[in-house]
């Protein structure tokens, strides 16, 4: 919606907020591996800059409500679901923060108004339409 | 192009056949239609006629060259479960099929109008659609099927008889009923080759498809008001188009213009490329339990829901009206032929009209006539037309008027009526509650209470109906009048208001595939059934875990050549999230019940803190 303020919910608020935790977590353990103050090889310290740096762009794509950020979210997602689902499954040793958090994540990020407030969607194919219980209705 | 009914309007008292030819259709069909609109009997003199014997044989009744019309309708007493058929083509040794595949090759490329299937058959489907393909085409293995070189044969056959006398019939029928007059257009084919000669779901020996025009009679003239066109996955209402409708039905004067689907022969009002789909044959229960999990998808997960079915195959029904056009001022022009139950061919023969395939969904088996389904009981187009296109419940729209004022009267009357008695009603429920009431306190009278309770309980019930069907009856009431001042302003219901769901083409936005994508939907089964074969290979433990990874890799890999990434990465991760939280709540249930009922006690004394306070 050019020229248009999209308001934010709350859920996208909450889940930009955990990947800037993540992203800063990422970039200190990073640079400091990679300044050799760890017990970690150069490899993983590069690896988690990467990420960090992944988490913070996503973050604030998120707070600016930028439709790739939720796509990055999304893929980031299904890459850290499928890993904890297979280790569940086949190695029994997942991670179930790691599982909880991602899940957590895409069910933020997935209902429709959410959909519709990053502009993934438009506001007309929405069916409004709920079933209610009303004691008006009844006999 | 709309035009106004009662232009086309031509003087009742006109004989069948002129009836007939006022609106016989101009049928467009595709390039590299193979098989034309023909009369029933150079077809029958072609065939031999067989009965199947439920002790699983075929004997020959008549051989081929001699069979006649009167042959084909002489009665022929048979046991249960058999079945009587024409062949077109006689069985063929090695040699023979050889033969009449590279001839029908040879005539292909001799074709004026040639058929190309362009880009985008397999990739309009996602993996599933193309899955079923792969499992429809094994069955084939399995069922009773037209082979390729029968149905190249066939072709070949009607070749040589259109080249010894090009003729193009319609059988044409008119039938009179509840004040309309249906004018049927019944097509014979000598064959359906969807299947070897379009990609499509099946091939048959003979084809019968149906046009009806229905006319209503106003000043001594019939004028058209509906057109029907036969056609895959829709029934009843769905199948009309009014007369005035521009927007989908296309006139050539007073001909209305069907554009027939390549070697199956549906009829389409529009020029296209329809998506044909494959309802499943679930259980009841199995179906209600997707239901549950689609509304759960929708309104749980607030999920987008598919409008069409989950289950397409990516079969394509070819309608693109760019081969031969057969009708009146066209490049050919119809020979018709009148029938009705009279003509003995019609009524006399119950069997199937080519090759009994023995294909238990029928979809091999050659069609019956247009009077009979496949099992010789009558067929319902035929002996009710107007049930057809469910054109049963509408009056003739000259006696729509009349009948909607006796309606309103009807209902006037009615009304008085309760106007009269519910009153009356109502007052002796009122006397007979003070009579139940005065009874209170006197435990001696509990006999006679307990009677009279139940009597006040019923006649409650009674004025309750009463009023119900009161006000019921002032909403249809003002429906009626609403409806019978529109009509006598001469103002008409939108053309389409009945059709639930119509055939569309599929869009060209959704056909536009790189050649990428074409090559991916071709090649990207075999991929993952290899990639898992690799998988079983190199590391058997991990196989399960690998081709899992393979198939979500594979699923978002195409959905992005199919511009359709985020929805599906959304469905991936949905999913997902869903197994994750399956497996949360059974690893975690016991803090996941501490949890909840921690929340539920503080959720209670929160309300009851705020009724405190209040």
């Amino acid at each position: 919606m050019p020229g248009q303020e999209r308001k934010r919910p709350a859920s996208v608020t909450l889940v930009a907020a955990l990947a800037l935790v993540v992203a800063a977590y990422s970039l200190t353990y990073g640079i400091l591996t990679v300044a050799g103050l760890g017990d970690e090889p150069l490899a993983s310290g590069v690896f988690r800059i990467a990420l960090g740096v992944g988490a913070l762009a996503a973050a604030v794509g998120a707070l600016r409500m930028r439709p790739w950020s939720w796509a990055l979210f999304m893929t980031w997602n299904v890459i850290g679901l499928t890993h904890q689902v297979l280790r569940y499954l086949f190695f029994e040793d997942p991670n179930y923060v790691d599982m909880a958090i991602n899940t957590f994540v895409v069910l933020a990020l997935s209902p429709l108004e959410v959909q519709i407030a990053f502009g993934l969607r438009h506001t007309e194919n929405v069916q409004l339409a709920r079933s209610t219980r009303n004691p008006v209705d009844s006999a | 192009m709309s035009s106004s009914p009662d232009r086309h309007a031509i003087p009742s008292t006109a004989p069948d056949l002129e009836l007939l030819r006022a609106f016989e259709p101009v049928v467009r069909f595709t390039a590299g239609e193979q098989f034309f609109p023909m009369d029933v009997e150079r077809y029958v003199r072609a065939c031999s006629l067989w009965q199947y014997h439920p002790d699983d044989h075929d004997e020959q009744v008549v051989a081929e060259g001699e069979l006649t019309m009167e042959k084909l309708v002489e009665p022929r007493p048979a046991r249960f479960g058999s079945v009587l058929y024409m062949r077109f083509v006689h069985p063929l040794s090695i040699e023979e099929s050889a033969r009449a595949l590279t001839d029908h090759q040879r005539l292909k490329r001799e074709q004026t109008h040639r058929f190309r299937a362009g880009l985008g058959r397999l990739a309009r489907g996602g993996l599933l659609p193309r899955l079923i393909d792969a499992l429809f085409s094994a069955t084939l293995l399995l069922r009773g099927r037209v082979p390729k070189a029968t149905a190249a044969a066939a072709v070949l056959e009607y070749a040589g008889m259109q080249q010894s006398e090009e003729r193009y019939v319609y059988h044409g029928r008119v039938v009179r009923q509840s004040g309309w007059t249906v004018c049927q257009y019944w097509f014979f084919y000598a064959g359906n080759n969807w299947r070897s000669g379009f990609h499509g779901v099946n091939d048959h020996e003979s084809d019968w498809e149906l046009v009806n025009v229905y006319l209503y009679e106003q000043g001594g003239r019939l004028v058209p008001e509906w057109v029907a066109y036969a056609s895959h996955d829709f029934h009843g209402a769905d199948l009309r188009r009014r007369w005035d409708d521009g927007g989908d039905l296309t006139l050539e004067g007073s001909h209305p213009v069907v554009y027939a689907g390549a070697g199956s022969h549906a009829s389409y009002f529009a020029a296209g490329e329809y998506q044909a789909e494959v309802p499943l044959p679930v259980p009841g229960r199995v179906r209600q339990g997707l239901d549950v999990l689609a509304r759960f998808w929708r309104r749980t997960l607030g999920q987008v829901g598919e409008g069409r079915g989950p289950v397409r195959a990516p079969f394509i029904d070819f309608a693109r009206g760019d081969g031969l056009s057969v009708g009146p001022g066209q490049e050919r022009e119809w020979t018709p032929d009148v029938i009705s139950e009279a003509t003995p061919w019609v009524s006399g023969y119950r069997g199937l009209w080519g090759l009994y395939a023995q294909d238990p969904i029928s979809g091999e088996n050659a069609p019956g006539g247009p009077m009979y389904n496949r099992d010789g009981t009558p067929r319902a187009s035929w002996f009710d037309p107007l049930g057809f296109a469910e054109l049963d419940r509408l009056p003739p729209p000259p006696v729509e008027s009349g009948l909607l004022a006796a309606e309103a009267g009807a209902l006037m009357r009615r009304q008085r009526e309760l106007d009269e008695e519910t009153p009356k009603r109502a007052s002796g429920l009122q006397q007979i509650g003070i009579r139940l009431e005065s009874m209170e306190g006197s435990p001696h009278l509990a006999a006679q209470h307990g009677k009279l309770e139940a009597e006040v309980a019923a006649l409650a019930i009674e004025v309750k109906a009463l009023r119900r069907e009161r006000t019921e009856n002032e909403a249809v009431l003002e429906g009626v009048l609403r409806r019978l001042r529109r009509l006598t302003a001469g103002r008409r219901d939108d053309p389409r208001a009945h059709i639930r769901q119509a055939a569309r083409p599929v869009p060209a936005a959704e056909m536009r595939f790189g050649r990428a994508a074409e090559l991916w939907a071709a090649f990207s089964l075999s991929l993952m059934l290899v990639g898992v074969v690799v998988l079983i290979e190199v590391a058997p433990a991990d196989a399960w875990a690998g081709a899992i990874v393979l198939l979500i890799v594979l699923v978002l890999g195409e959905s992005i050549l199919r511009a359709t990434f985020v929805r599906t990465v959304n469905r991936v991760a949905v999913i997902l999230a869903l197994v994750a939280t399956t497996i949360l709540l059974l690893h975690f249930w016991q803090h996941v019940l501490v949890g909840v009922l921690v929340a539920l006690a503080a959720f209670l004394v929160l309300q009851r803190v705020r009724e405190l306070r209040a």
